[in-house]
């Protein structure tokens, strides 16, 4: 089977084919794609800034149906970078072409991993998403640059967004309705960084490197820069840790 | 001072030998350096658990998750004794863990990594690492696995990026046969295997054939000296309540009473939980072989047993945090002073600070 398809697959993007559905996170900059490095942008908060780094982790993609079953996602995590689109698409195995009505993930990793070891795959310390000095996966990781930020070295910020241990736990689930229920193969999940930084003004808002209180207020507008393309930017986000439902 | 170091040498040597005529030999042959070819894949795969001294604890490590292996032991040793590992090829894990010195730096209040540059801390002597909950003198790992990438990262130290570690090791296809043989065939270098590899190699050193074990065990001639025994005794009723047996420590954090120095400024466990409650406390250390890990303490300030010593006769910088066993604390007067300080010595384990298997690797090893 394999062989039989090689010969048309070309320039090395060989798509496997996989009976199911996709979620495509979409990094976004406002209304622009996330260019890493790419031109300034102008954040709702005001700041100018320039993306050298953005990436984060997702897991446990649920589909929710019409006719009220739900579909989960195989256990796992996948580091989506902005830098490489390979690591947008999200595959949902077997996922029923049924009419979703909303959509729920987690961002960042759980405290089992932080306290697991070294583990592997997209887990790997070496990937540089894991903390040395505080053991602990860094959940979302975003770097730049901005003049709102004279007194930095070249200008720049970094939130590195992480911490599992209570109070300040910054895994976040995200829940999103679909304002219209979608039978899409593929569903475009945009992260919209530029929701993210302008949530707050860069000036009042110090760089995030350690676990703890900022971080958590962090992870909170994280989780509030998702959106499904082509539906009403209404989204819910709970910490995993709090036992309410979705607020 | 050089003469006095050759001297000690001399007498750490003598001791050396009388010790692994008494004690034996270590009980792991399998594990023990690079005498057994590892081209056999069967040889390579040969389990290697640690020794679980009788009396002990079960080890916090789950070995189910990483199991040692002769050859992932042996991997994990060559990457200890690396200094490729560094980013200028200067520094390896031993330049800090030395292991005639208990796997600590002596003479070094603090340690220094590459271009000379001083870290803040007195390096830990490694030791029964598999027991231990939590690493650092703040307790800020929370896993033997992980602990390898403060080094490696800390500007201070080896200032490097374990990406930068798997990319060196993959050009090599000495490490890269390594792996395979360590890792079930797999030669692909990532930056996982490394540190499991390093976790096998430093969980096995295990510290348990002092003189004090003996004598706990009752071993044919193994007797302690009046002054020893007085020492234990006084250990017992003054230090064991921290200095737990057998591990000699209860892996806690605590304020034990040092004035903080004013250019570290160095709050210990409170960088991690920010609670002003864990200001001033550090780990709690092991004291097997303190009588050559010096210097003492989490920033090295005293060099000699006896000025630990003294600082415990009753010397304390008050402040909210100190150990409240040390507010009440009874003096400690010269002789007891001494007779604990014998008991201490009990505590060196020759064989450990000897032991073929975690020595410098042969160039050859495979």
């Amino acid at each position: 089977m394999l062989v039989l398809l090689l010969p048309i697959c070309v320039g090395g993007a060989c798509p496997v084919p996989m009976v199911g559905r996709w979620i495509e996170v979409l990094p976004m900059l406002g209304d622009d794609h996330l260019y890493i490095g790419g031109l300034p942008f102008r954040t709702p908060a005001d700041d100018e800034v320039s993306v050298t780094e953005c990436r984060f982790y997702v897991s446990g993609f649920t589909l929710f149906f019409a006719d009220s079953t739900t579909y989960h996602a195989p256990a796992g995590y996948q580091l989506i970078d902005a830098e490489k689109k390979a690591s947008w698409s999200v595959p949902l195995p077997y996922a029923p072409m049924k009419a979703v009505v909303a959509v729920s993930f987690v961002v960042g990793v759980d405290s089992a991993a932080s306290m697991g070891g070294a583990l592997g795959g997209p887990l790997d310390p070496a990937l540089g998403m894991y903390w040395a000095w505080q053991s602990g996966y860094i959940n979302a990781k975003i770097e730049g640059i901005s003049p709102s930020r004279p007194a930095a070295a070249r200008h720049r910020f970094a939130f590195h967004i992480g911490g599992y241990a209570a109070p300040y736990a910054t895994r976040r689930t995200v829940w999103m309705p679909l304002a219209r229920p979608s039978e899409a193969k593929s569903l475009t999940l945009v992260a919209d960084v530029g929701q993210w930084l302008g949530a707050a003004p860069l000036a009042a808002t110090p760089d995030v490197l350690v676990p703890g209180a900022a971080a958590a207020v962090q992870a909170d507008r994280l989780a509030a820069m998702f959106r499904i393309e082509g539906d009403t930017p209404k989204k819910f986000f709970s910490s995993t840790l709090s036992v309410d439902a979705p607020h | 001072m050089h003469l006095t170091k050759q001297h000690l040498l001399l007498v750490g040597a003598a001791i050396t030998l009388l010790g692994v005529v008494a004690f034996g030999p270590p009980p792991d042959p399998a594990d023990r350096g690079a005498e057994i070819p590892l081209s056999n894949p069967a040889a390579a795969e040969q389990a290697a658990p640690i020794e679980q001294p009788a009396g002990w604890p079960k080890p916090r490590y789950d070995f189910a998750q990483n199991p040692r292996t002769v050859a992932g032991v042996r991997l994990g040793r060559h990457l200890f004794y690396d200094p490729a590992l560094s980013r200028d090829g200067t520094v390896s894990c031993a330049s800090c863990h030395l292991q005639a010195t208990g796997f600590t730096h002596v003479d070094h209040a603090v340690s220094h990594g590459i271009d000379g540059r001083l870290g803040t801390r007195n390096s830990i002597a490694l030791v029964n690492l598999a027991w231990a909950p939590s690493f650092h003198w703040d307790g800020g790992v929370n896993h033997l696995d992980v602990q390898p990438l403060n080094p490696l990262t800390n500007p201070a130290e080896m200032d490097n990026a374990l990406a930068t570690v798997v990319t060196g090791l993959n050009r090599s296809a000495a490490y890269r046969a390594r792996f395979a043989r360590a890792f079930r065939g797999d030669s692909v270098v990532t930056g996982q295997h490394v540190l499991l590899a390093l976790a096998q190699f430093t969980s096995g050193l295990v510290s348990y054939r002092s003189r004090y074990d003996r004598y706990i065990r009752h071993a044919p001639g193994a007797d302690f000296t009046p002054s020893e025994l007085t020492g234990l005794t006084l250990f017992r009723a003054r230090c064991a309540s921290c200095h737990r047996e057998p591990l000699f420590t209860d892996y806690s954090f605590r304020n034990n009473g040092l004035a903080p120095d004013s250019l570290l400024r160095d709050a210990g466990r409170a960088g991690i939980t920010h609670k002003s409650a864990d200001s001033l406390r550090f780990r709690v250390p092991s004291l097997r072989n303190i009588e050559r890990t010096a210097p003492y303490m989490h920033d090295g300030r005293f060099r000699r047993l006896r000025d630990v010593l003294h600082h415990y006769a009753g010397s304390f910088h008050q402040s909210p945090t100190l150990d409240p066993t040390l507010r009440t604390a009874a003096p400690l007067s010269a002789d007891e002073q001494k007779d604990l300080i014998a008991f201490l010595l009990t505590l060196t384990d020759p064989e450990f600070l000897t032991d073929p298997r975690f020595a410098y690797p042969a160039p050859a090893a495979d």
